[in-house]
């Protein structure tokens, strides 16, 4: 586990607004912080609203921009849904989701 | 067919050698979860509403559930799809996709979220309790 609680955050305005919508930016600080900490190799946090789609209502979307570690078994995505099931109620958790963008570029 | 068959083409489209092969590996990996989510609601006796409301219903039906093996895999499911919208409808952003590492990624929690939901309904006490936790 790293710990990379200087790793720059940026949320998009349309993200902040249906949070604020939600009443739930406590929860995303909590996110953030959590990722922060979970994330091997984070680089970057970019929160963005993900549209509407045929299948899917909007939702946020916590891209984590990091270290590709290689196409070994990384526990990490499958660590942070245990940590969102056990940690907030349903409401909350259908609203965010987290993805990772992995950089191989060998910085 | 079973849904669990789209993990063969994910992992075939995983080794493919262009952004397309992992776009729609992503794809493959997504529908195989919900396909087998589907049919466990099914053979729980949940019945399903029509084809262009499946996808909510099978997430939110999990998701809700207090189980916490069913809201893990309801999570996956809702961690799928918003990537399966990132790769089917957001073309301009290549950043999630320059190599096959998302794809194998999607494909491995696929699979490990129907394993969870194999191992759940084998056992005959688990699956009365995860049934029981599920919103009518």
């Amino acid at each position: 586990m790293s710990t990379t609680a200087m790793v720059p955050v940026t949320i998009s305005r349309e993200a902040l607004a249906f949070i604020d919508r939600l009443g739930q930016r406590e929860e995303l600080e909590a996110m953030i912080d959590r990722a922060r900490h979970m994330v091997p190799g984070l680089r970057s946090i970019e929160v963005v609203l993900d549209a509407a789609a045929e299948e899917m209502p909007a939702g946020v979307v916590l891209w984590t921009h990091r270290d590709d570690i290689g196409l070994g078994n990384d526990p990490t995505h499958r660590n942070w849904i245990d940590w969102m099931a056990a940690t907030f109620p349903p409401d909350v958790c259908q609203s965010f989701t987290l993805l990772p963008v992995h950089h191989d570029d060998g910085r | 067919m079973d849904g669990r068959s789209l993990i063969d083409v994910a992992r075939e489209l995983a080794a493919g050698s262009s952004e397309a092969h992992w776009r729609s590996s992503v794809g493959r990996a997504y529908y195989a979860l919900l396909h087998e989510v589907l049919a466990a609601l099914r053979h729980w006796g949940f019945s399903t509403p029509p084809r262009d409301r499946v996808h909510t219903f099978a997430r939110l039906k999990l998701v809700y559930a207090t189980d916490i093996d069913l809201k893990r895999i309801g999570l996956t499911l809702e961690a799928l799809g918003r990537l399966r919208n990132a790769a089917d409808y957001q073309l301009a952003q290549s950043s999630p996709f320059p190599s096959a590492r998302i794809a194998v990624s999607a494909m491995t929690d696929s699979e490990a979220a129907v394993a969870l939901l194999d191992a759940l309904d084998a056992n005959p006490a688990r699956r009365a309790t995860a049934m029981g936790s599920i919103p009518p």
